[in-house]
């Protein structure tokens, strides 16, 4: 305790300099969700082109026109639930059937078969999109969610990885008291094994589920006729000129922040601890 | 039928409903791997080597034609490398994420006041969309008196920089590079969250008699950072450089989201990314041999890039376990 005390002495200078730093950082990334927050309950844009930054007047008619206008959003918000309630679902189910396949079992193509579902992590093959798009019109997926939803059921990668792990720590005996009571091997996978990896389950479903919901390019270019609230708010911003409000913009954007705030806050330590690919944000 | 045979008929019974319940386990991963990245990949590389036969429909080889054609066109039309040179902009803004992540990481692991509330309000970024992020910026930094004017592009006028916001004149040199400097600092100041995660989770793992012995040995603050905590968690930057290499082809949404558009057909911009974004709703099928030449170059030259990486950072991580 001394020690550290004694440690935060010498570098105080340093660490204060760097302290009232990160509170600018921090501030520049809080305040522009604090001005869109304030701008919402403007009535119209002669209120927020006249003073941006004071609660000058407030109203709700910007979200309940959002839900009840004629530029409504429900289509949009059920396009968004529909994928990201389904995509880190299938994803998540297919990479613990991966895992469990190649964690559990012993046979002679094991090994290719691990290697096959970790070599996309370390090879991409750039200018594929262009075929994806011909390949999902040929095959008739193309503008619809299942299109998408099907591109999903592969094995993601560092899933896979932790499901992998988790199956390999799990001692046999548990799995083989399962089989002799009599449970065959889908319920001994379902009911023995994919609990014991639930953490990690939740915490990759709960991540997939931000990341479909903010996702833009997949629904924008595989899913033109359904956009979602991605799609939606780029689109609106983008007519922003020919006489759409920005406070009813904002309130659009606040409506897609909701759930993933709510969803950070509630699962903040399990999405921090599964979160290590860097990299510039995408 | 004696009862040796009846057991290793039952045990062959057992190996069957195994082996069947493993290719269920299988068959669809396998399908999807086959289908989306097998056929995918080797499809869009072995069409670089091919052109459209408009007569009889179909692709024909066409052996390295598409190469000595793009690379004549880089002679004869330079600004058509341009998108090659602005994907490559990517390592920079990740070399830039990677120092501010280290430097973060480090005043975390030093505990600095308020570490637990920074530790989430850097992270927030990582959790919102782009799309929002990159709107919130634009707006930051706009400048059209009399409608949006944003505190960060008073401030840049405050300080005497001629700046006239998003829209102003794009063939202009500085405004190219004010412009990307702009996108560059946009990429980091967004991304800094999962790369502090990733540095500051390596540092901890750094066994504490290590630091103290440093700290015993008089070691100050930046000595200490950069003679143990970077050489100690290169494994992790080598992980990230590597990531980041090959994140170049997927270098588009930055840029394309904060000029949202007011580029036009302007090369000045563009990526190879924003390229096959914009030529995937429209390409037919005689464009294809063109974008997968196009594809195959940036492949074959992050591939390279990813081989030089991975032997310069073996070299600088020291050979030591903890």
């Amino acid at each position: 305790m001394k020690k550290s005390r004694l440690e935060k002495k010498e570098n105080a200078g340093i660490m204060n300099v760097l302290f009232v730093l990160f509170i600018i950082y921090g501030a520049t990334l809080l305040l522009p969700l604090v001005w869109m927050l304030i701008n919402s309950f403007k009535p119209d844009n002669n209120e927020f082109f006249y003073d941006q930054w004071k609660f000058t007047s407030f109203t709700l008619e910007n979200y309940k026109l959002l839900f009840t206008g004629e530029n409504n959003i429900l289509g949009m918000l059920a396009n968004t639930l529909i994928l990201s309630l389904t995509i880190p679902t299938v994803s998540a189910f297919f990479s613990l059937c991966a895992a469990h396949a190649v964690a559990s079992f012993q046979y002679k193509l094991r090994n290719v078969v691990y290697f096959i579902f970790i070599m996309p992590m370390f090879v991409s093959v750039a200018g594929t999109t262009p075929y994806v798009y011909k390949l999902l019109n040929d095959l008739g997926l193309f503008d619809k969610h299942i299109g998408l939803i099907i591109m999903s059921c592969g094995v993601s990668g560092f899933g896979f990885l932790m499901y992998y792990s988790v199956f390999r720590n799990i001692s046999h005996t548990y799995v083989e008291a399962a089989m002799i009571d009599g449970a065959g091997y889908w319920r001994t996978f379902l009911q023995i094994l994919v609990p014991q990896a639930k953490n990690m389950v939740v915490a990759q479903w709960v991540m997939g589920f931000i990341g479909t919901w903010n996702d833009f390019s997949g629904p924008y270019l595989f899913m033109p006729s359904h956009p979602t609230l991605g799609v939606g708010v780029k689109e609106i911003s983008d007519k922003i000129d020919l006489g759409h409000s920005y406070p009813e913009l904002f309130a659009t954007i606040i409506i897609m922040l909701i759930p993933i705030i709510i969803l950070f806050f509630a699962f903040q330590k399990k999405i921090m601890t599964v979160s290590l690919g860097g990299g510039i944000k995408g | 039928m004696n009862s040796n045979d009846s057991k290793k008929v039952k045990k062959r019974g057992k190996y069957t409903k195994r082996n069947l319940f493993i290719a269920s386990l299988l068959v669809v991963p396998m399908l999807h791997f086959v289908v989306f990245w097998l056929y995918i990949n080797l499809r869009t590389i072995s069409l670089a080597f091919t052109e459209w036969d408009y007569f009889e429909n179909t692709y024909k080889f066409a052996g390295i034609d598409n190469f000595i054609e793009q690379f004549r066109q880089f002679h004869e039309r330079p600004e058509t490398m341009n998108m090659f040179i602005n994907s490559f902009r990517a390592i920079g803004i990740n070399l830039a994420c990677l120092v501010l992540a280290i430097l973060i990481g480090y005043a975390f692991s030093k505990h600095i006041r308020g570490e637990r509330v920074f530790r989430i309000i850097f992270y927030l970024p990582s959790m919102i969309s782009i799309v929002i992020l990159t709107l919130s910026y634009r707006y930051m930094f706009a400048y059209s008196p009399g409608m949006l004017q944003g505190p960060a592009a008073e401030l840049l006028r405050l300080i005497g920089v001629n700046y006239n916001g998003w829209e102003a004149s794009l063939d202009d040199p500085e405004v190219i590079s004010r412009l990307w400097m702009l996108i560059s600092v946009f990429c980091v100041w967004a991304s800094a969250g999962v790369n502090i995660i990733m540095m500051s989770s390596a540092m901890s793992r750094i066994p504490k008699e290590v630091i103290e012995s440093a700290k015993l040995d008089g070691v100050g603050f930046w000595r200490e950072l950069f003679q143990i905590h970077i050489p100690l968690i290169m494994p992790t930057v080598s992980v990230f450089l590597i990531n980041c290499m090959m994140a170049v082809s997927a270098f588009y949404i930055q840029p394309m989201l904060i000029l949202a558009g007011n580029t036009g057909p302007r090369s000045a911009y563009s990526t190879v990314g924003w390229y096959m974004f914009n030529m995937t709703p429209i390409a037919q099928n005689s464009d294809m041999p063109q974008i997968s030449t196009v594809g195959f170059l940036l492949t074959v030259s992050v591939t390279f890039l990813v081989i030089v990486t991975r032997k310069i950072t073996d070299k600088l991580t020291p050979d030591v376990d903890f």
